[in-house]
């Protein structure tokens, strides 16, 4: 918390805070200044060096590809062809501007596929058309080119060849190599004569600059280390020696301080102690250089592993000879296990599938092969199962009634109704001649019970009816039983027909039409 | 606000270092003029009879037992001082102020500035905040100040002036 305070006078003091703050300024601007400046030369020094290592590397990696073109030439037998490819790159390179870097896989890859180094050339030429056309590197098309030349002319739509794919299918690549030169060509000539082919022959000729200078530097690393064949190596060497020195040097001059200071607090034994500590520095009291003991410990794992790569043969052998023994007893059981005999026997003859599988069952379980066993053993249950529930449902089945049954007794009325009407009686409320004789006093009526008697005159009731003019005669019907049936049949089969159907249900024994 | 004074400090410096006697003179004048203030503004620091118990040392425990009040301890907060200050944030120097330095003084002096008198606590001290404006509000030191009408401020620069004339005729300077 702020004082509680009334201030009598001020002053106005901010002036020369700016002053302060001004005069920090001046300070700070001069030591920035002064910092630049040794900045300035430090960035100096670091892009020297990272000129020198960019050089280096844009040197190798040029002599990278030369070498990889050399051995692709010398791998398809065209060795001979070597310098005359180093100098067409070359001159294409200042030609067209554009970077051995590229031109070099370009052509390997034509080279690669054409294996013809006039062809890749020619190739080349055209890439090198296609791609000053369409923006795309030099590299990129002449992939495209060599696939084309196999046949897989689809990249090539892409450059807008006004071909279609269909087109370029059935095209051969002659034909498409030679559109493509109507098309583009003297495109490669004509970007490089331009200002932008001038900066990319510019660009050229610096990168060709860096490999040169790439080049002497390494070539100067080389004569540092004596020069020739294993110059280089010598000067690897050599820098090797003095970052090792330096290291030494650095530490020893920390382990100098140290005892120094030692020396200064009068404490002799720790003087003598840091010294005892670097002379043993990276030794093991054992006289074991770690170099000796990665060595022994490396030996140590191999004979462990060795050891136990044994013990795992042997066992692998014992219990594989265990298993071969086991096999030959039980094969021997097998061929005298009469029962086992039995059932391979009925199997071989005729039965049927519930019975085999009920014998498979047992030759499992005699056999102990559970697996098999618990599968038919399922399976039979699954059958059992079915047939007992089989069985229960016929049994539930109510006793189908003979449909036939009521026939009898329909035939034996029809039997006496014809038996009586032949015996000439009349009865019942039905129209026709009654019963009794039809001539010795039976009476005549229709079935509402008028009496014909009446309209024959003369003939009265229970008198008989006899006309001298006709003499006398006698009716006499008998039926064939079988004929009756067949009738009754016909009769059926007509209505079936006739879409009466007769509606038999033999479970209920009912019959009936409807 | 203040009276803004240019070349006080270092005129200050000067008399310290070219004219000691001086320098102490001034600042001997200079609380002459102040000590009148500082001592009407420790009349109005209330007994401890007269403020809320429950405010008094020994009522308040833990982090209260700081800003408990104590009226002999409140009276001594309340002084003056002629020594520069450092520069607040707008870049001005206090050369000569009056304080009320403890906090019991420092509650006593402005509770009720912002919030007006209410509540359980500022109805029941004694006294009234006086001062033209909120930050110029007090019932102590604050109202001391406006009692003495500006005279004590008139004196202090008066006493400045006069003693950058002093010695200005003792270094022979305009």
């Amino acid at each position: 918390m702020a004082d509680l305070r009334i201030d009598i006078a001020s002053e106005f003091v901010g002036a020369k805070a700016f002053k302060q703050a001004d005069t920090a300024t001046s300070k700070l601007t001069k030591q920035v200044s002064a910092l630049a400046k040794s900045y300035i030369g430090l960035v100096g020094a670091q892009k020297l060096a990272r000129s020198s290592f960019n050089a280096v590397k844009a040197f190798a990696a040029d002599d990278k590809a030369a070498q990889l073109l050399t051995r692709s030439l010398d791998n398809l037998g065209l060795a001979f062809a070597d310098p005359s490819v180093r100098t067409f790159i070359s001159e294409l390179e200042k030609t067209f501007g554009v970077l051995d870097d590229q031109l070099r896989p370009a052509f390997q890859r034509l080279l690669t596929t054409t294996g013809s180094v006039a062809e890749s050339q020619k190739l080349l030429t055209t890439a090198l058309n296609l791609s000053a056309a369409s923006g795309i590197d030099v590299v990129t098309v002449s992939g495209d080119l060599s696939r084309g030349y196999v046949g897989q002319t689809r990249a090539l739509a892409k450059y807008g060849l006004g071909l279609t794919q269909a087109e370029l299918k059935a095209m051969s690549f002659e034909q498409v190599q030679e559109r493509i030169n109507i098309l583009f060509g003297g495109q490669a000539q004509l970007a490089a004569n331009s200002y932008s082919g001038a900066l990319d022959k510019l660009t050229v000729a610096a990168a060709n600059a860096q490999e040169a200078i790439g080049r002497g530097l390494v070539d100067a690393l080389s004569v540092l280390g004596g020069g020739g064949e294993g110059g280089l190596q010598n000067t690897i060497r050599l820098i090797e020696r003095a970052s090792t020195g330096l290291e030494t040097f650095i530490r020893r001059f920390g382990v100098g301080l140290a005892q120094l200071k030692a020396l200064g607090t009068g404490n002799f034994g720790q003087f003598v102690a840091i010294g005892q500590a670097e002379a043993n520095r990276g030794k093991i009291p054992s006289g074991i250089t770690p170099a000796i003991a990665a060595e022994l410990k490396k030996a140590a794992a191999e004979k462990a592993s060795l050891k136990r790569s044994k013990e795992q043969t042997v066992a692998i052998t014992k219990q594989t000879k265990a298993i071969k023994e086991q096999t030959a007893l039980q094969k021997a059981g097998t061929i005298f296990d009469v029962e086992q005999t039995q059932i391979v026997a009925a199997l071989k003859g005729k039965i049927n599938e519930d019975e085999r599988k009920r014998l498979e069952l047992q030759l499992a379980l005699l056999t102990g092969n559970t697996a098999e066993a618990s599968k038919l053993a399922g399976e039979i249950g699954k059958a059992q199962g079915l047939s007992a529930g089989l069985i229960a449902f016929l049994k539930d089945l109510p006793d189908a009634k003979n449909p036939f049954s009521g026939w009898k007794t329909y035939l034996d009325a029809i039997e006496a109704q014809v038996k009586r009407i032949a015996t000439g009686g009349t009865g019942g409320t039905g129209g026709g001649i009654g019963g009794g004789s039809l001539i010795t006093g039976g009476t005549m009526s229709n079935g509402s019970g008028t009496d014909f008697t009446e309209l024959v005159p003369g003939l009265g009731a229970g008198s008989a009816f006899t006309d001298p003019r006709l003499g006398q005669f006698n009716v006499r019907i008998e039926l064939d039983g079988q004929e009756l049936t067949s009738a009754i049949t016909n009769v059926q089969t007509n209505n079936s027909l006739s879409g009466k159907q007769v509606a038999v249900n033999r479970r209920t024994g009912t019959f009936a039409t409807p | 606000m203040p009276t803004s004074v240019k070349g006080a400090t270092d005129l200050r410096k000067a008399l310290k270092q070219f004219t000691p006697d001086l320098a102490k003179e001034t600042t001997k004048e200079i609380g002459n003029f102040l000590k009148p203030v500082v001592k009407n503004a420790r009349g109005f620091i209330p007994s401890n009879s007269e403020i809320p118990s429950g405010w008094l040392v020994g009522n308040q425990k833990g982090k209260w037992e700081r800003v408990a009040f104590d009226a002999a301890v409140a009276r001594r907060g309340i002084g003056y001082k002629t020594t520069p200050s450092r520069p607040n944030r707008s870049g001005f120097k206090s050369l000569v102020s009056i304080l009320n330095k403890t906090a019991a003084g420092a509650i006593y002096e402005t509770a009720g500035r912002k919030s007006g008198i209410d509540g359980r606590f500022t109805p029941r001290l004694p006294g009234s905040l006086v001062g033209p404006n909120q930050k110029s509000q007090g019932r102590a030191m604050f109202k001391a100040w406006q009692q003495d009408q500006g005279k004590a401020k008139g004196a202090v620069l008066d006493a400045i002036f006069n003693s950058a004339a002093k010695f200005n005729a003792r270094t022979g300077g305009k």
